[in-house]
């Protein structure tokens, strides 16, 4: 009786933390900003709160399974009004966050295309990410951009002067998850 | 022989195989339901909290968290309102917005027909008293605009100077310079004058340096 519940219990802890190890995102490591237009100025917004988990297998240097979040409220353009101005239009009581998830990467020696979906005020759009991956024997990096249309997330576009934004928004991300 | 020590062993072991079987799968189950958001939220939860830190006396008075109409519960603290509260607020600074530049127009105009009074043409007077009354309306009306409006969500502090705070700076020297202005237009001609230029210059500036 006791052989068989302690094989039960060992099968039941390897299959519960015997997984591929889960590395966090690094906060004071990890950065994602945007670049927006205007007829008449270009703007930059810095969120450096950016939390994220990565199912890794850093023998084979691969990805299971990402996941990046960051808050809408965590966003800095260095001008208070037009970041309260953004979390209107952007509905952050309602839609507070914007996710990255991914459970497929495909690697091309020091880079990687990771093809997940963004979940970005309350819509969901598949999206294909191509960035640079430093492995470490603790850490892995990650960088690179993308661009996005607001409108394709069903984002009404803030206007100054009667004239909208332009319909592109173009992130670059600096990410580093850590054992 | 102690019978009391006699154990249906087998039913023992069946039971127990039977309730690690349900706890494994259970477990199973929630591992492939378990999401990493979920796990990232638990870990970070959201910011809950409904008004800013900071807030103009205007916005406080009314929408404060024991502001007016929250104590007589026409605008009770909660998400769905202070959603509501937001869309209007977007409505209320587009107004302001376009009501700015309506000011500045009937401001322009201002100074153009002063300038003709300054010169003796009188017939101009009648006019200029009309627009000038049009003007301080909707100054007044678009800057109750911006003053009254519920606040938003969050207030950063910026470092340095940024457009939003020339923007207030300067608010604060047209509003004096429009005070002035509508007070002096019967007493002080000269004076009159120099507040209105005032005016119009910090006016038109806060406009031009304001970005979104």
């Amino acid at each position: 009786m006791k052989y068989i519940f302690s094989i039960v219990l060992v099968f039941q802890f390897f299959l519960t933390y015997g997984q591929a190890p889960t590395w966090k995102i690094v906060p004071n490591e990890s950065v994602i900003s945007y670049k927006a237009k205007h007829l008449l100025h270009a703007w930059q917004g810095v969120n450096n709160n950016v939390l994220g988990l990565a199912v890794v297998d850093p023998i084979s240097k691969s990805v299971n399974r990402l996941a990046v979040m960051v808050y809408v409220r965590d966003f800095d353009s260095n001008n208070s009004s037009r970041d309260a101005h953004a979390l209107e239009v952007l509905e952050a009581l309602q839609f507070p966050q914007v996710k990255f998830y991914t459970e497929s990467m495909e690697r091309q020696g020091e880079y990687v295309k990771l093809l997940g979906t963004l979940e970005f005020h309350g819509e969901k759009v598949a999206l294909e990410v191509v960035g640079l991956a430093q492995w470490t024997a603790k850490k892995l990096k990650l960088n690179g951009n993308f661009e996005i249309r607001p409108t394709q997330f069903k984002i009404e576009l803030p206007s100054f002067m009667m004239v909208p934004m332009e319909d592109e928004l173009v992130f670059d991300f600096d990410l580093t998850f850590q054992k | 022989m102690n019978v009391w020590n006699i154990k249906p062993k087998s039913k023992v072991r069946k039971s127990n195989l039977l309730f690690f079987t349900l706890t494994l799968l259970g477990q199973q189950f929630l591992l492939a339901q378990d999401d990493l958001f979920a796990q990232i939220e638990n870990e970070n939860p959201p910011e809950e909290s409904l008004l800013p830190s900071k807030m103009l006396v205007t916005q406080r008075i009314f929408w404060g968290e024991n502001g007016l109409l929250r104590k007589t519960k026409l605008a009770p603290l909660n998400k769905i309102n202070r959603e509501k509260e937001l869309k209007f607020r977007r409505n209320m600074l587009k107004a302001h917005q376009v009501l700015g530049f309506l000011t500045l127009t009937g401001m322009a105009a201002q100074g153009f027909m002063g300038n003709k009074l300054y010169k003796g043409e009188r017939n101009s007077y009648k006019a200029h008293k009309t627009i000038g009354n049009l003007t301080t309306a909707s100054y007044f009306t678009g800057a109750s605009l911006s003053l009254f409006a519920p606040p938003p969500l969050v207030s950063k502090k910026t470092q340095g100077l940024s457009s939003i705070k020339a923007h207030k700076w300067l608010a604060s020297i047209h509003f004096s310079a429009m005070v002035a202005t509508n007070i002096l237009s019967e007493e002080n001609r000269k004076y009159h004058r120099a507040a209105a230029y005032t005016l119009f210059a910090s006016y038109a500036t806060a406009i031009l340096v304001f970005k979104f």
